[in-house]
């Protein structure tokens, strides 16, 4: 797929990829995706009268670009886990009928099980260090450091309001920060996913509310982008004017669905 | 001028505007828009602004989209002040008893306007219960939007508060709450970075429609501010707009004060030099009488207002020498100093733009964008020219940094807050909330006579007085009741 139809989140997200590897066609595969879920999330309509699709889609659509967003940043900063992932899928013992195993999961691959309170024991085993996207070592090892030079090398006067925003937040609070905001809209979506309500789904599920999931969704996914794209040692890393062209792009595109 | 308008240009807070005219003064810019939507959507939010920086307006504002007042709404909205007496002095189950109360009152009030019955048992349990079918009965999700909820000179109740506003929530109930950026006692229950989202109220020059949006303000309020003719002819009047909300760190309530002064300005045109008298004259009029109106009101805070006095010094006489509006300070002095620091902020002095940057003398720190007003009283000449106008208007000039070692913030102390401290400004006589340049809607002379002989000497009586026995005084009718409450929900609360 020509690289001009991937929408810009997913262009932020996976970054330079297009170099033929097995990790680049993954993420071509999942910004492709990423895409297609946008579209449809675009042709939903929040405004006054009621659309079904808005409380019976949205919140899938909401819950699927974050899962993807969050599976491409993933694959730029562990490639490991998903090369595997890959391998695993395409070995004859993959049966799509059977539960597997080593699928991403929201808990364990994007938020940690659970906190880590000490992370430099020196007597710590490498197993029991959570290699979370969101999780207590990449947040210290990555996020940390990448959100500094975010911060500091961030062209004047661009990134609009959202990085107005996140110039508020301190980088030993901008992991947990996001991580909470992630798990709230999460969680937010997957009750519209598994049909949990046994109460009229459009009650919660309204417009404003659907709009107000699909809003956080796409701006976690924007910022942890503009982020990852600031890092040092991470593959496919955008030049700086060109991410924020991409981070510009989707915030305006949101502004206007929010108008 | 015509009492309407009069009347439009003096009011401060949003909560103390006739709803029916709320429409017609306040004004939203797309930044707005987007906190609107948060308000307006499910789930927790707290809404965190300095004093005046438009927490109440947005509540009102996202209420005023919901049901009832709009009829297509997909869910209900019920905005709650919580600006009472009795809950600022109440805590445990008496301020939830309080609280309760209110807010079934409200509920009724609101859902009577359109025929609908409301009751529950003043308990926060049989009060969520009775919300909830009430959700289901509309086939709607409720909205409840509070205001003042947290004081900034008592945090005792915020506990209490914060629990109730958990449990309050639910799958179709959400809670919205407008709180100071000093506050940090959340009580125990409640986790204010997994509990709820919480979003800045913040206005800066760099955001898209800031200059639109304090030009529509003029328009709303001060439509006479646009008859005056730019004395320079390369001024355009939404650059002039803008520069004025640029003044007040994007501060409505100042803006409105500062409004109010070009409007009494005798040159009635507008120039470089009415914008710098205007400036100037607020400076000495607002700005710096604020931090002792605000003194009495911070509780066991009262003692840190001094150091937050000499840190303004510091900054604005360092920064003036140079006329640059940007201070980074070293993130030790900020931790050393952060009580001091949020009572700046909550006066409007400085505006946060950046937690965390690069000193170029090493470290990082926090970068403050400074008031202009304050700023162009420390500059020499103290006369804004052209040349000034366009450097603050369109060039980003680099902080002037203060550093552990050497600045003179290094040596400010900070006492010890006072933990036996009470408000003080409930004891303080009547006399107080005469009309000044701090309460321009206050007490005229004859009134506080009037209300001294029926013993109202100081605000916590004035404050306890239910409407009805104000209104029994003799030459205090319903409009002057509300005036009279205006001024002690300003003394007490902003």
């Amino acid at each position: 797929m020509p690289s001009g139809d991937v929408h810009p989140l997913g262009r932020l997200l996976g970054g330079n990829c297009a170099t033929g590897s097995n990790l680049s066609t993954i993420i071509e595969y999942l910004a492709n995706t990423l895409t297609g879920l946008i579209s449809q999330a675009t042709l939903l309509d929040f405004g006054g009268q009621a659309d079904p699709r808005v409380s019976i889609l949205g919140p899938y659509l909401a819950r699927g670009i974050l899962e993807l967003g969050f599976s491409i940043l993933l694959a730029r900063l562990d490639p490991f886990r998903v090369l595997v992932l890959r391998q695993i899928q395409q070995s004859s013992d993959f049966e799509i009928e059977v539960r597997s195993n080593c699928a991403l999961q929201w808990r364990g691959d994007f938020l940690a099980d659970e906190k880590v309170t000490d992370p430099w024991k020196s007597t710590r085993k490498s197993k029991d260090m959570t290699r979370a996207l969101l999780g207590d070592y990449h947040d210290q090892v990555f996020w940390r450091p990448s959100f500094v030079n975010l911060l500091d090398g961030a062209p004047p006067g661009r990134g609009g309001q959202w990085l107005t925003e996140l110039r508020l937040i301190s980088p030993e609070g901008f992991a947990a920060n996001i991580r909470s905001r992630a798990e709230r809209v999460y969680t937010a979506c997957s009750k519209g996913v598994h049909h949990e309500f046994v109460i009229p789904l459009s009650a919660y599920y309204d417009s404003q509310q659907v709009l107000d999931l699909l809003t956080d969704v796409v701006e976690l996914c924007a910022t942890l982008g503009i982020v990852m794209n600031s890092a040092i040692h991470i593959p496919f890393c955008l030049k700086t004017e060109e991410a924020f062209d991409y981070f510009e792009s989707i915030e305006k595109e949101i502004e206007e669905m929010n108008a | 001028m015509p009492e309407e308008l009069y009347e439009r240009s003096l009011i401060l807070a949003a909560e103390d505007c006739d709803p029916a005219t709320f429409g017609a003064i306040h004004r939203f810019s797309r930044n707005d828009a987007r906190i609107i939507s948060k308000l307006l959507a499910h789930g927790p939010v707290l809404l965190q602004g300095g004093r005046g920086s438009g927490k109440s307006a947005l509540l009102i504002e996202a209420s005023r989209r919901l049901f009832p007042q709009n009829g297509n709404a997909t869910a209900v909205g019920i905005y709650l002040s919580l600006r009472h007496l009795p809950l600022l002095r109440s805590s445990g189950k008496d301020y939830e008893a309080i609280f309760c109360r209110r807010l079934i009152d409200r509920i009724q009030e609101v859902l009577g306007q359109i025929g609908l019955e409301f009751d529950a048992d003043p308990g926060v349990g049989s009060i969520q219960a009775a919300i909830a079918q009430l959700s289901s009965r509309l086939e709607r999700r409720i909205v409840l939007m509070f205001d003042d909820a947290a004081h900034i000179g008592r945090e005792t109740s915020l506990a209490e508060f914060f629990d109730i506003f958990r449990t309050l929530s639910s799958s179709t109930v959400s809670c919205k709450a407008a709180i100071y950026p000093g506050v940090t006692q959340f009580g125990t229950r409640f986790d204010v970075y997994n509990d709820a989202t919480v979003v800045d109220v913040t206005r800066n020059e760099d955001q898209q429609g800031f200059d639109q949006q304090f030009l529509e303000v003029i328009e709303a309020r001060f439509p006479k501010i646009k008859e005056f003719a730019p004395t320079a002819t390369t001024l355009r009047f939404e650059e002039i707009a803008g520069f004025l909300g640029q003044s007040v760190l994007g501060n409505m309530r100042a803006f409105v004060f500062l409004c109010n002064a070009i409007m009494d300005s005798p040159e009635q045109s507008i120039g470089f030099n009415v914008l710098g008298q205007t400036l100037l004259q607020l400076t000495t009029n607002y700005y710096w009488p604020l931090l002792d109106e605000v003194s009495p009101k911070l509780g066991k805070y009262t003692p840190m207002v001094k150091p937050a006095e000499h840190i303004a010094n510091a900054l604005f006489q360092e920064c003036g020498v140079s006329g640059r509006r940007f201070a980074l300070v070293h993130r030790e002095i900020i931790s050393k100093l952060a009580k001091p620091f949020e009572i700046l902020e909550y006066v409007g002095f400085i505006t946060r733009r950046d937690v965390s940057r690069a000193l170029k003398s090493g470290g990082r720190g926090t970068r403050y964008a400074l008031s202009p007003c304050i700023l162009l009283e420390r500059l020499q000449g103290k006369r804004l020219t052209s040349e000034l106008f366009e450097r603050w208007r369109h060039d980003k000039d680099d902080p002037v940094e203060f550093h552990v070692k050497g600045s003179k913030l290094a040596g400010i102390g900070v006492p010890e807050p006072d933990s036996t401290a009470e408000l003080a400004i409930l004891d303080e006589p009547i006399e107080k909330l005469r009309k000044s340049n701090a309460y321009p809607y206050g007490l005229t002379d004859h009134m506080i006579t009037t209300l001294r002989e029926a013993g109202k000497l100081t605000v916590k009586d004035l404050a306890e007085t239910p409407d009805d026995q104000l209104d029994a005084l003799p030459s205090i009718g319903p409009a002057k009741v509300k005036r009279i409450q205006n001024v002690v929900g300003q003394a007490v609360w902003m």
